[in-house]
């Protein structure tokens, strides 16, 4: 289901996420007749790039409750209000969640994915957005990104066997000398090299310029092509990989690059857990903010449920 | 195409020994001076940045790697070895797994038990892989290392692995040491289910596995075996490599073993320079370098050390690619303007010489565009012309000055800015490679990777332009992997990579934009008026290897003193790896308080605060 026929399907709740980029509210403005209650988990970013107006947009939804994520309970606080949609929900029918990730960080997503994995178990019917975002300018130097760790315990997978080797699953951006660095810090010895492209194809060769040194010793053989706009696609070829994988290396996911690619690598790891590691790499407070505009191409994964061993579906 | 199969990355391997076999290891290793001390029967420590060739020392111990070596000394070592390897070799995903999957387990000494046991029972399942590579009948065939054969019957295996079964409090199904890998892969699945179970319920019981001691049931496990072999005065080493990561608690643990008497087992463990249990391991039962164990320091503060073994690398290298064979390396690499006077010897023609000599012809250009320069000739007494004839005392103060004059004439215009070109032939030249290479095997494969493969294509000597290429992108990779490593600083200073170009370009301003002097500072001291964060940041620096320690006095011992843990008082130099990113020239000289760097760096930016970056983002995130 693609994003015309996904915008005019009703939701029992949307999951918004009220940060400082523009295109915070491009899927949920959208989406808003169609949601019967809307969470907007909020960064708090009074006075930063789009974040104010963001805030006045997303305020105006149907049923709306802002979560703040300063709030060291926020997590439990969003997962009363899942369970108040269980109250009010046709109990029959499965629960439709709308979680638009564009502006959520690699370890939101993860713990939002989780809550609503906790609480609606197989009544879940979860579709993921991603709002693409106009090109920009990458950075030209390394930043450094002093934060590099499992995005969450959750998800930091599991050591059965040390001789085996770990083996890094990494998604692409566009931050120069981010994946290789990310690579030597774990020492990792094989790999294999997830090149997004979409609409804009600026963006892709931004990301192979970013990668030169990395591809050059990798090998194009370890480079695989996905589509930013064909999330399911690409869910499953990363399943085919990762389970080829499990048997000989211990699979490290990295998703650098478009966040939808980041969901795709952390419903597979909920659902193989604790095999699967799901890894971040972030500059935190040391990077500049950037004021992503929305492009207009909404990627949609419909996930289903998070359950163990269910496949993704269209 | 095939997804499921990664083709093998080759070029990664040579950056990481320890997923490569026994036999892979040996064909290409190279040894140290410190290999043949590690050899010794005692507890040792091998201490060394990222890259320094530690796993590979440990993994060059074992028995079926010590079978396959192929190198002159390899009889003598295989004959004179007295312990058989037990190697264990955690890594950076481990004990990051173990770290963020425990940490929400709430009660400490459960949390403290789930990593204890993690780290027992990888060991545990390494001593059974030692017992199997003992079994194998080849190595009856090499001479040298037969005695460590292990001829095990049924009903000795049996034997064993159910005493080995009772004392790690296994679940035996299948009386072999295969069955006893099995459960022990099987407590560590349940393992992580006892995580779970204590992250939600913190009152969860935990089995008894769990609560032995990290090490003790392993040696007595040990013992166990050499009584049921009949061989009571075998030796066992246990070798933990990159002990820095493995839970804190552990390496407590481990350290204070380095301090038993057990007649069967001695320990070897790997470990990063800047480790804070050495400094808080005080009292009776803290061991003493040199009296407990023997420290291995795998750094080369003063790069003429590191010569010879890069010497011997390069000569593998060269040898392994099959191309022509080489006498020296400067015949591939040419001479270079930081040899320490090595081309100027061999050719006899002194390169203060005017009007031809290099040197000679740099420092006049400088003399033409630099006052300072000029100024400081003419204090001193110099006349250029007349320097090569000078006595040795009276040119000392000049040839001290070469490697700054080299460096202001090649990067400094005559209006006192940067020249903008970013690549410089100035570090070409094979001994000024092996000293950006710091004599760490990892930036080393990464520097003359291409250019023997050049060589080895085409002969001839390589190019300034192909060594200079390849210096930016070893340079471009090692920022890369600094900026990668995870670091918690102060304010604007939080990473290793920002600490870093402080130092470095407060040098670079002050040795090339500063009046001219012979000695301007080029090397740090790590006082006691920096900050605990930049202290703690500087630690990380020295144990990714781009900060190195250095002796307070050319000649001073390497041992006990620089493994002191205190990094106060320390002197450290920037790795001349940084040295073309920052136009610094390749040695160590006058020290310079990093706490003046700080300071200077912060009065800088009050008086001009658009020039340096502001990186804080001012509001809160997730």
């Amino acid at each position: 289901m693609n994003w015309f026929q996904t915008k005019s399907s009703h939701f029992d709740l949307l999951v918004a996420v009220c940060g400082y980029e523009n295109r915070a509210t491009h899927v949920p403005t959208q989406i808003r007749n169609h949601a019967n209650a809307t969470i907007v988990l909020d960064y708090e970013s009074t006075g930063i790039h789009s974040y104010d107006e963001n805030r006045r947009t997303l305020g105006a939804m149907h049923q709306v409750n802002f979560i703040q994520l300063s709030d060291a309970a926020y997590l439990s606080k969003f997962e009363k209000r899942l369970r108040s949609e269980i109250e009010i929900g046709d109990r029959d029918k499965k629960i439709k969640v709308l979680f638009d990730i564009s502006c959520a960080s690699r370890r939101l997503i993860s713990k939002v994915l989780l809550s609503l994995d906790r609480v609606f178990q197989h009544e879940l019917e979860l579709c993921c957005t991603y709002s693409v975002s106009e090109f920009y300018n990458p950075p030209e130097d390394e930043l450094p990104s002093h934060i590099s760790e499992p995005v969450i315990g959750e998800l930091s997978g599991w050591s059965n066997d040390l001789s085996q080797p770990p083996c890094a699953v990494i998604g692409l951006g566009f931050e120069p000398g981010r994946a290789i660095g990310c690579l030597d810090y774990l020492e990792i010895p094989e790999v294999k090299l997830l090149k997004p492209h979409g609409p804009d194809e600026r963006f892709e060769k931004a990301v192979v310029k970013a990668n030169e040194q990395l591809i050059q010793e990798a090998g194009e053989s370890c480079l695989h092509p996905y589509s930013v706009m064909d999330p399911v696609d690409t869910y499953l070829k990363l399943e085919s990989m990762v389970f080829g994988l499990l048997d000989e290396f211990r699979p490290v996911l990295i998703p650098l690059g478009p966040k939808i690619f980041a969901v795709a690598c952390i419903v597979l790891a909920i659902r193989n857990a604790p095999n699967i590691c799901v890894w971040r790499t972030s500059s935190g407070k040391l990077g500049i903010p950037h004021d992503t505009k929305a492009d207009g191409n909404v990627a949609v994964f419909w996930v289903g449920s998070l359950g163990r061993n269910r496949t993704a579906q269209n | 195409m095939n997804l499921s199969q990664p083709l093998q990355s080759r070029s990664f391997e040579a950056f990481n020994a320890r997923f490569l076999s026994a036999e892979e290891v040996s064909r290409t290793f190279i040894p140290p001076p410190h290999y043949f001390r590690l050899t010794e029967t005692n507890h040792s420590v091998l201490i060394g940045p990222r890259g320094s060739g530690k796993t590979t020392l440990l993994k060059m111990l074992q028995l079926r790697s010590l079978a396959a070596w192929n190198h002159p000394k390899a009889d003598e070592t295989r004959k004179n070895i007295a312990f058989h390897s037990i190697f264990l070799g955690t890594d950076v995903l481990w004990g990051s797994q173990l770290e963020s999957g425990s940490k929400s387990i709430s009660n400490e000494r459960k949390r403290s038990q789930i990593r204890r046991t993690s780290f027992r029972l990888h060991l545990s399942l390494s001593f059974i892989k030692s017992l199997t590579d003992a079994r194998d009948s080849n190595l009856l065939q090499e001479s040298g290392l037969s005695r460590f054969f292990i001829d095990l019957d049924e009903e000795s295996e049996t034997n064993l692995s159910r005493t080995l079964s009772e004392i790690w409090q296994v679940d035996l199904k299948v009386y072999s040491l295969a069955g006893l890998r099995a459960a022990i892969r099987t407590q560590l699945t349940r393992l992580h289910i006892v995580i779970d179970d204590l992250i939600w319920d913190e009152g969860a019981v935990v089995p008894d596995y769990v609560k032995l001691h990290p090490v003790s049931p392993v040696i007595s496990g040990i013992e166990a075996t050499n009584e049921i072999l009949g061989q009571e005065d075998r030796r066992w080493a246990v070798l933990c490599d990159e002990l820095e990561i493995a839970p804190e608690l552990i390496r407590k643990d481990l350290f204070e073993l380095l301090r038993s008497t057990s007649h069967s087992v001695i320990f070897k463990f790997s470990l990063f320079p800047h480790t804070s249990e050495l400094k808080d391991l005080k009292g009776p039962k803290s061991p003493n370098p040199g009296d407990d164990y023997q420290p291995l320091d795998l750094s080369y503060p003063y790069k003429e050390a590191a010569y010879p073994f890069c010497n011997d690398l390069f000569n593998g290298m060269v040898e392994q690619s099959s191309g022509p064979s080489v006498n020296s390396p400067e015949e591939v690499l040419g001479d270079g303007w930081f040899d320490g006077g090595r081309s100027s010897r061999r050719s006899k023609a002194s390169h203060l010489k005017a009007p031809n000599g290099q040197i000679y012809k740099r420092a006049v250009r400088l003399e033409r565009q630099d006052l300072g320069f000029r100024q400081w000739l003419k204090e001193r007494g110099f006349n250029l012309k007349d320097v090569d004839d000078l006595e040795d005392a009276v040119q000392a103060p000049f040839r001290k000055a070469i490697p700054f004059i080299l460096t202001r004439a090649e990067f400094v215009l005559p209006n006192g800015a940067y020249r903008s070109k970013k690549a410089s032939s100035l570090y070409s030249g094979a001994y000024s490679l092996f000293s950006i290479s710091e004599g760490n095997p990892r930036i080393f494969i990464n520097l003359m990777k291409p250019l023997i493969a050049e060589f080895s294509r085409v002969g001839g000597t390589i190019s300034v332009a192909k060594q200079t290429a390849s210096i930016d992108a070893t340079i471009h990779r090692y920022k890369a992997s600094l900026s990668a490593i995870p670091t918690e600083g102060r304010d604007d200073i939080q990473s290793i990579m920002q600490l870093v170009d402080i130092i470095g370009k407060f040098l670079q301003a002050d040795q090339l934009l500063e009046r001219f002097r012979a000695e301007p500072p080029s090397t740090i001291e790590v006082d006691n008026n920096v900050p605990q964060e930049i202290l703690e940041l500087a630690g990380r620096a020295v144990n990714a290897g781009v900060l190195i320690r250095m002796p307070e006095e050319r000649g001073a011992g390497i041992t006990g003193e620089i493994l002191s843990d205190d990094l106060i008082g320390t002197r450290v130099r920037l790795a001349y790896t940084l040295a073309p990113n920052y136009k610094l020239p390749l040695t160590a000289g006058r020290t310079i308080k990093l706490s003046t760097v700080l300071h200077t760096r912060i009065a800088a930016r009050i008086r001009k605060p658009e020039a340096l970056t502001q990186y804080r983002l001012p509001f809160k995130g997730d």
